[in-house]
């Protein structure tokens, strides 16, 4: 397989993972504004801090306020990590690599596109803006279900899945550290509302039945970090997407330098660097080591890349 | 016959299906008489369903307009041309023996040169064209062969006879509509195609792929194709995916290629870097090598020109292929057959005044009202006039032209193009058309059971681009 459609399948990947992990983040905190009592409100900022927008959000918005979080998260087509940006540069990458997949993988990516084009202000609003997000990580999920049933586990399939879990593993890892640190700012007298807030965290990375199912309905913070972080079966979870990864790495030649970092990775995620006092170091850490991988996945396998990908550094350092 | 073939006009001119009193040719009678069985609601019913498959399959062309770029569904009539079986083998075999007279003469241009020095043809008039490239003296790709893929327009005229209108030998299009017509046919007349047997064209990709991989200088079983394309902006991009997709070859860019130190052409992959036996490349010589051709050339592989002189590539057409793609050396052709061939030439010519020469200007001037002036290097219709369709005002703007630089003009009588029935709103009308085969030239030559019709959908126009509205009707080869 040529490394320039590599790359672009490895990049629509990624670009849609992000949407969907947006949509889930933004439609699980919307519920949460709702149930979180007066005077306990968490912000907005909250959310423009998961998707690591802060500097771009400031040059063009005077107010934190909800309609200009949602306009800058869903809609902002200048803002390259947006959910309608992440679409757009999904199918411009798959536009060149469709016959990579099977003839359906363009239509649906095309059609979430013209989806996400003919949505405006309009859907933001609290009244339709569930509806439109849970048809966008619907419209995922089908080119997931695509991928997982009809393409064969060759070399697009292989790069496909590494853009994919290192996106999922870059989102996941972000939303603890921002959820940590939004919780941890609370005073004690919030304590009843903060299972609330972890719930919603749970909900953002889908989590939230699965965790049911496991550990019970009570919500601990300990738990929700542990079983997001370290739980072996969740096919979320941090450590299930590293061992994914190392899976998927081992079908490819010249992949020790990536392997060694995954194990790396795998290794670092142990209780004791889980602690609230060490978490937000752990995760600037491995999110460091992240994009340290995404640089030896090009460096292995996409050669001298031109390829102009918009989000190319956002999507690590913004 | 239904309300929509009355006032059916076939008198005017040569029609495929229709003969001038109004019956159908012998061999379209099934076909005449399926679509006179139709209602008109029927019809567009038919068109509809066609369309539809058009879209479902993704078959487009881009067209760039203001900065975007729009990909357009590709128009086409629901009924088909025909041509009998004895008739097409005619051409077919003149078609054949055209493109091994072109190849014979663009190998001698970069090689001896004996045309000139035999006076066949004037050697000034191919050396100070631009489509000569020095850069491609003294090469010899594997067979002599040069153009490996041509693309012939032909047209029938009103003695209904074909007549050569030109070769395309650069990066000729289209070969994928025409494929993707028979798959439309087939889909919405299943019926009707299945009472008349019509010559298959789907085993065009195949032998593109023979074609191509006789020209690999490694004798391999398989040997590494590459389809070259400017990229996804270009407007035959679909038919480069297609081809690629159905050749199982590597659609690539520029980027994708390097040429190393021993003049091997790699292409980057996952897998590192794997050598690449044959490109068929889908831009012009222009762009192929920034180290010989267009220094600002960012489409094609720095170093291409020097691996393909080593032998160590095959590029299909071979660069300098264009030579022979001119509207000045047409009228040589069929000279050039009898030279290289030493035999009468089967196609007609169109015929041609080259306003170089004192006798032609003189008559291309005193006529000038009854001919196509055309300059003779611009493609694609610029600059060319229509004397019977033009003003007095424009005549004289021409006659000026020619006597300024009579050098860069031909004629050619106007010729009345042949009409079929096509379906233009609630009526069936005869539309021009006109036909392009392909030819693979290699140690074999190989034509297309008819190839791509193409139909100017306004009435009386003879612009068939689809860029400008044209459309185009699957072409059936029928016993």
């Amino acid at each position: 397989m040529l490394s320039r459609v590599a790359e672009r399948l490895y990049w629509m990947a990624r670009y849609l993972e992000r949407t969907e992990c947006s949509a889930r983040v933004c439609n699980a905190y919307s519920h949460l504004v709702l149930d979180l009592p007066k005077g306990e409100e968490l912000g907005w900022q909250v959310l423009v801090n998961v998707i690591d927008g802060g500097n771009s959000f400031s040059q063009r918005y005077q107010r934190v306020d909800e309609r200009n979080v949602m306009k800058f998260i869903i809609l902002d087509k200048d803002n390259f990590g947006s959910i309608a940006s992440s679409v757009t540069s999904a199918r411009e990458n798959l536009r060149t690599t469709r016959d990579a997949l099977p003839a359906d993988g363009w239509e649906h990516v095309n059609e979430l596109y013209l989806f996400v084009q003919n949505m405006n202000d309009k859907s933001l609003s609290r009244r339709r803006r569930h509806e439109y997000l849970s048809d966008i990580i619907q419209r995922n999920q089908q080119i997931n279900g695509l991928l997982a049933s009809s393409v064969a586990r060759d070399r697009a399939f292989t790069f496909l899945k590494l853009g994919q879990l290192i996106e999922r593993l870059d989102m996941t890892s972000r939303v603890i550290d921002v959820a940590c640190l939004a919780i941890a700012e609370k005073d004690s007298r919030a304590a009843s509302v903060v299972p609330l807030l972890w719930a919603s965290v749970l909900k953002a990375v889908s989590a939230h039945s699965a965790y049911r199912r496991e550990v019970g309905p009570l919500i601990d913070a300990d738990q929700v970090i542990e079983f997001v972080c370290l739980h072996s079966k969740f096919p979320r979870s941090l450590n299930y997407c590293l061992s994914s990864l190392e899976q998927v790495l081992s079908f490819l030649d010249n992949n020790k330098k990536s392997t060694t970092i995954v194990r790396q990775l795998r290794a670092s995620i142990v209780n004791d660097t889980l602690a609230p006092d060490k978490l937000h170091g752990f995760i600037d850490n491995f999110q460091a080591e992240l994009a340290s991988l995404h640089d030896s996945i090009t460096a292995s396998w996409f050669g001298v890349s031109d390829l102009n990908q918009p989000a190319q550094k956002s999507l690590f350092t913004q | 016959m239904k309300a929509q073939w009355q006032e059916y006009d076939s008198s005017r001119f040569f029609d495929e299906l229709i003969t001038t009193s109004g019956r159908s040719r012998p061999s379209a009678g099934t076909v005449v008489n399926y679509f006179s069985s139709l209602s008109l609601d029927e019809m567009r019913q038919a068109k509809d369903a066609a369309d539809l498959v058009i879209r479902d399959m993704g078959i487009s062309f881009t067209v760039y307009s203001e900065g975007t770029n729009i990909d357009r569904a590709w128009p086409f009539d629901i009924i088909p041309r025909l041509i009998r079986k004895a008739e097409w083998s005619r051409v077919s075999m003149g078609l054949q023996q055209r493109s091994r007279a072109l190849n014979c003469f663009i190998h001698d241009v970069y090689n001896t040169q004996t045309v000139f020095a035999d006076g066949i043809v004037p050697a000034e008039l191919v050396l100070d064209s631009g489509n000569f490239r020095p850069q491609c003296m003294g090469a010899k790709p594997r067979f002599g062969a040069w153009a490996h893929i041509c693309g012939t327009d032909l047209v029938r005229a009103e003695d209904g006879q074909f007549y050569v209108l030109e070769d395309n030998l650069r990066v000729p299009s289209g070969v994928s509509y025409m494929l993707e017509n028979r798959d439309i046919t087939k889909r919405i007349l299943p019926d009707l195609f299945e009472n008349c047997s019509v010559f298959p064209v789907d085993d065009y990709p195949e032998q593109l792929y023979r074609t191509l991989c006789s020209l690999s200088p490694r004798r391999l079983k398989r040997p590494t194709l590459a389809v070259l394309t400017p990229g996804i902006y270009n407007s035959a991009y679909f038919e480069h995916s297609f081809l690629a997709h159905t050749m199982g070859a590597q659609l690539v860019e520029g980027q994708d290629m390097f040429v190393d130190d021993n003049d091997v052409v790699f292409m980057r992959t996952v897998d590192g870097p794997q050598q690449v036996d044959v490109i068929y490349r889908r831009i012009d010589d222009d762009f192929l090598d920034p180290d010989v051709f267009r220094e600002d050339s960012a489409l094609g592989v720095p170093g291409l020109m020097r691996a393909w002189l080593a032998g160590k590539v095959a590029i299909a057409n071979a660069p300098g292929s264009g030579v022979a793609d001119d509207k000045v050396l047409y009228a040589f052709v069929p000279e050039l057959i009898r030279y290289y061939l030493k035999e009468e030439p089967l196609l007609n010519n169109v015929k041609t005044y080259l306003c170089m020469y004192d006798e032609d200007r003189d008559y291309v001037l005193e006529n000038i009202a009854e001919l196509v002036v055309k300059p003779a290097n611009e493609s694609g219709g610029y600059g060319l006039m229509v004397g019977p369709k033009s003003s007095k005002k424009k005549h004289r703007e021409f006659e000026a032209l020619i006597r300024d630089n009579p050098r860069n003009y031909i004629a050619q009588p106007t010729l009345g193009l042949s009409t079929a029935p096509t379906l233009c709103g609630s009526k069936i009308s005869p539309r021009h058309l006109d036909l392009r085969p392909f030819i693979l030239h290699s140690n074999d030559t190989w034509v297309t059971a008819g190839g791509l019709t193409r139909v100017a959908m306004e009435a009386g126009s003879l612009v068939v681009n689809s860029s400008q509205g044209g459309g185009s009707k699957d072409t059936w080869i029928i016993e």
